[in-house]
């Protein structure tokens, strides 16, 4: 899979890449059309960005769009849209948004570290 | 009144010969549906869907364990009938009126148990115990999924597998008795693979084994299948009389009614169908297998994974056991330290002590999470054979329906500790609908109810 991001991007978010791997794992399993319906929401990509609050789809009218764009770009291989809406996700809910990561990205973290190359 | 008018403006208007046409064809399935449904009905199979082999609902006979009783001596006799002792006292699930399958006597209760008294007082031979290691292993194996499996094949291609999936080595004494317990759900084609792979390999590691297929099935749908077809033939009748000229008038009206009854009966079904609950069913089969056999070790796998390595033993150890840690599917390595899903092991003790697996999880994902807490918490911790020897295949397949990633799985595991002892063996409940024995497995098929 050749996902092409602007790296810029990719270090701001990354403060810690490992908490980020595994928190991506788990929530759509690294694939980036992950789309799931839970609760009334759907979630796209690899983030799993919501279309209740964060971007707009035509099942949830008026979405809070906060990140001004459509759902579907969220399933592309293009990660920096992405990205960016997880950035302010982040800044306002905290990583805690992630459901995953409590239960499952809080310990044993060295098992998500890149290999050196 | 205008409904029968128009409808019988329309009969009259419409081509005569099409309708017959249509009638005739309707008439011509529905006889051979009921013509085949009787058989199998006589037979006592399960209406809901034409088994792969011919099955018969008897109780195993007890000739397939001689050899192995005689050599171990702390083995008690239980007498026939007497259930298995559940430590915890635990519910040996309460079953509300209805717990045989709607196939009448599929199953003589007490008899299930597998006892030495049907053996021959003549065949006292004593046998080594197996060897640590088997002798028989081959090591890397070609699993592929090109190729059809007729089951019927397989069987005969093992000849030494008993009725219900069972084997008893019969040159050795083999100290893994292992109850196989597979969830299911609308997976025939995958089973069939699996047996044909893993009775070859369960035989040469010399395991003492049964192999149990879990079937979620509501009992709703049973039911419903079983007015669908009533409401069909109550059709039938009607286009036979149309056929024959008689009660035209009435019989295009009250085909209709009957259609579309069928039809709200069957949307009804399909609606009905709950979310596939994997734990739940696994819990099911630890207590049913037990009914059957002495098991001490349970090896929960999925149906559609195949293991590349017959050194990868699928038995149980000093501590809980994961099998499939190199899976195809994600990469050949372990996707994270703390996977426990696809194939794993615990010895009964192990799973007693965890109460069992959480029967809450609805849907996709948690649960095998949920089950890793409670070792952890329980002070137990995994052991697994090395990447090389733990690889797996996995059949590809598109997402099944009704079995959507579950929403609440990373809250209820943030809670396992809590909720461990409240949700599990203990408070196991779920009807028995049908027990099937097939050649090569046991077939269970279960009420295991919905999301509370």
């Amino acid at each position: 899979m050749e996902i092409h991001m602007q790296e810029a991007y990719w270090r701001v978010l990354l403060e810690s890449t490992p908490v980020w791997i595994c928190t991506i794992f788990h929530s759509s399993g690294y694939d980036t059309q992950t789309i799931v319906k839970n609760n009334g929401k759907t979630e796209y990509g690899l983030f799993q960005i919501n279309n209740k609050m964060w971007c707009r789809d035509n099942q949830i009218l008026p979405s809070r769009n906060i990140c001004g764009i459509s759902c579907n770009k969220f399933l592309d291989d293009d990660l920096t849209d992405d990205v960016m809406c997880a950035k302010k996700i982040l800044d306002s809910e905290g990583i805690d948004y992630w459901l995953a990561h409590k239960p499952l990205c809080s310990e044993k973290l060295e098992q998500w570290l890149c290999e050196e190359l | 009144m205008k409904l029968r008018e128009s409808l019988l403006g329309g009969s009259a208007a419409m081509p005569g010969a099409s309708l017959q046409r249509a009638c005739r064809l309707l008439v011509a399935v529905c006889a051979l549906h009921l013509g085949v449904t009787l058989v199998y009905y006589l037979a006592g199979r399960d209406l809901s869907r034409l088994p792969q082999l011919v099955g018969v609902s008897t109780s195993l006979q007890g000739g397939s364990n001689g050899a192995a009783a005689i050599g171990q001596p702390s083995r008690e006799l239980r007498p026939p009938g007497a259930p298995p002792p559940l430590p915890w006292g635990a519910s040996f699930q309460p079953r509300p009126g209805r717990d045989s399958s709607p196939d009448a006597d599929s199953r003589p209760g007490p008899a299930r148990n597998l006892t030495l008294a049907a053996l021959s007082p003549g065949t006292a031979v004593s046998l080594p115990a197996c060897p640590e290691e088997s002798p028989l292993l081959v090591g890397p194996m070609m699993i592929e999924f090109n190729m059809a499996v007729d089951l019927n094949r397989v069987a005969e291609e093992n000849p030494e597998v008993k009725l219900g999936g069972r084997y008893t080595p019969k040159d050795c004494i083999s100290p893994h008795k292992v109850a196989i317990i597979i969830p299911f759900r609308n997976r025939q084609e995958h089973l069939k693979y699996w047996l044909y792979y893993l009775h070859p390999i369960l035989q040469r590691q010399q395991l003492d084994y049964g192999i149990y297929v879990i079937n979620q099935q509501s009992q709703l749908k049973e039911e419903l299948l079983s007015v669908i077809c009533l409401l069909l033939s109550t059709y039938l009748l009607f286009c036979t009389l149309h056929l024959l000229e008689r009660e035209r008038e009435r019989s295009a009206d009250l085909s209709t009614a009957v259609t579309a009854a069928a039809a709200a009966t069957a949307a009804a079904t399909l609606a009905g169908e709950a979310m596939f609950n994997r734990a739940k069913l696994l819990n099911v089969g630890f207590q049913e297998a037990l009914k059957d056999y002495d098991y001490n070790c349970f090896v929960f796998s999925d149906v559609d994974l195949i293991p590349m390595n017959d050194h990868n033993a699928y038995r149980c150890f000093s501590q809980p056991r994961h099998i499939s840690v190199a899976m195809d599917k994600f990469g050949f390595s372990l996707p994270y330290v703390q996977y426990f899903g696809g194939v794993s092991a615990l010895s009964k003790e192990q799973f007693l002590t965890i109460n069992g697996f959480p029967n809450n999880y609805w849907g996709w994902g948690g649960e095998d999470d949920d089950i890793f807490n409670r070792l952890v918490f329980k002070g137990m911790s995994l052991s697994r054979p090395n990447a090389v020897i733990g690889k797996c295949r996995m059949i590809r397949h598109s997402r099944d329906k009704k079995n959507e990633p579950n929403p609440q799985r990373f809250d209820r595991i943030a809670h396992t500790k809590e909720t461990m002892f409240l949700d599990g063996l203990n408070t196991l409940f779920y009807n028995v609908l049908d027990v099937q024995r097939y050649p090569l497995y046991t077939k269970v098929t279960v009420d295991i109810g919905t999301p509370s």
